[in-house]
């Protein structure tokens, strides 16, 4: 036996040196304490607290499977008040709402005199101010928010300020007609809620 | 040891081990479909094993035999993770060394507790009674010398290190299996252990010559 040879002319390699490790085990006795040990940690680690972010995991699940058929109750209950109220409640977005939905009185009358400008091919308008819609909603605001789309301001060109109706937010108009030049539009803010709308009136082309 | 059993250490994993692997796995399966108390048949097969190694690793009986229980604590609370990618017992080894890792981490100063007494079987005391011839000392007081040094030279090496030493010299797995343990390569098992017998070797070289 090569280990035996080995042992025998007192060479001893540390192969064999590291099995005195191996050697190294507990008395048979050690194990019965042992086992009461371990039984002892497995109940306390039965009844151990958890971690917060498990128990409050565990807690929004508990609360979402609870609340489940409550807030699909409501969820339904809404559409369905939403549906029937139409859109004379809920507006969701300018774009898809046109603006004579929103507003209820557009007066448009071709430019005679005083309006000079025009946008692209559209032609010649002035708006008349009138009450908006959005004017009853003061009385009972609801809590959405819309972006108003067409806001009509103050075009004005040689310090003559003249009225006009545009399209979007502030941008630069070039005229179509006489007195021809650059007219700058200052618009109004384009955010508004239901309760204050910031335009005074709409255009509609 | 002979060659040829080493040889195959290093080749692949013995039938036995296969055999041993498909045994857990059924026991395993128990617990999970419920029967909890299969687990307690789990624990008498490998507490001695994972004691071991957890000795090896610490150098403190005292530190192993808590170590020893959280390691099947937690195995026990995970084994529905188990999905059988491994065998179990490697899953339990890798509880078990990082287990011990966390804990030596969080526990930089131990002192070392050594056994009073080691169970010597034929090549352990082999090798001490031809140290003893060697020194002419007593031989108790020789084992335990022994005893210290090697916990010694064994705390000196990086966890990494001492890992595969223990793993492979004490407890005689394969460096596949180190390799799944330890999640490395089979290479990365053979360089490290290499490099800790090296040092082992520089350390030990009194009792060696």
């Amino acid at each position: 036996m090569v280990d035996g040879k080995k042992t025998n002319n007192r060479q001893i390699s540390l192969e064999q040196l590291l099995r005195v490790k191996r050697a190294e085990q507990p008395e048979p006795e050690f194990w019965d304490q042992f086992e009461q040990e371990y039984r002892q940690k497995q109940l306390s680690a039965l009844v151990q607290a958890q971690p917060w972010f498990v128990r409050l995991g565990r807690t929004i699940g508990m609360i979402a499977r609870r609340s489940a058929p409550v807030t699909a109750a409501a969820a339904a209950i809404a559409t369905g008040y939403f549906v029937v109220s139409g859109p004379s409640i809920v507006t969701t977005s300018p774009e898809s709402s046109p603006v004579s939905e929103r507003y209820e009185t557009i007066a448009v009358r071709p430019v005679e005199s005083q309006v000079v400008a025009s946008v692209g091919n559209l032609p010649e308008m002035i708006v008349q101010p009138v009450a908006t819609r959005s004017d009853r909603f003061e009385a009972r605001p609801l809590p959405i928010t819309a972006r108003a789309r067409y806001i009509e301001d103050i075009m004005a060109k040689d310090d003559q300020p003249q009225r006009y109706v545009t399209l979007s937010s502030p941008k630069t108009l070039f005229t179509g007609s006489s007195p021809s030049g650059t007219y700058v539009v200052n618009a109004l803010s384009s955010q508004t809620s239901f309760g204050r709308p910031s335009s005074r009136t709409v255009a509609q082309f | 040891m002979s060659i040829a059993k080493t040889l195959d250490r290093t080749i692949s994993v013995s039938p036995e081990r296969a055999q041993e692997a498909s045994t857990d796995l059924a026991i395993v399966r128990r617990v999970q479909e419920g029967d909890v108390a299969a687990f307690d048949r789990l624990i008498l097969k490998y507490r001695e094993r994972i004691y071991s190694v957890i000795y090896n690793l610490t150098g403190n009986r005292e530190d192993t035999s808590d170590l020893t229980q959280d390691s099947f604590i937690k195995a026990f609370q995970s084994i529905n993770r188990f999905r059988a990618n491994s065998s179990f017992f490697t899953w339990l080894y890798r509880i078990a060394v990082n287990t011990t890792l966390t804990f030596l981490r969080k526990n930089k100063l131990r002192r070392f507790l050594s056994f009073d007494k080691i169970n010597e079987d034929g090549e352990s005391a082999e090798v001490i009674d031809a140290l003893v011839t060697k020194s002419h000392s007593d031989r108790d007081a020789l084992r335990r010398e022994l005893q210290e040094k090697l916990n010694e030279a064994f705390q000196r090496l990086s966890f990494k290190h001492r890992t595969v030493v223990t793993l492979f010299e004490i407890d005689q797995l394969s460096h596949r299996e180190i390799a799944e343990i330890m999640g490395c390569s089979e290479g990365t098992v053979r360089s490290r252990l290499h490099y800790a017998k090296q040092e082992l070797q520089s350390q030990l070289q009194d009792y060696l010559k």
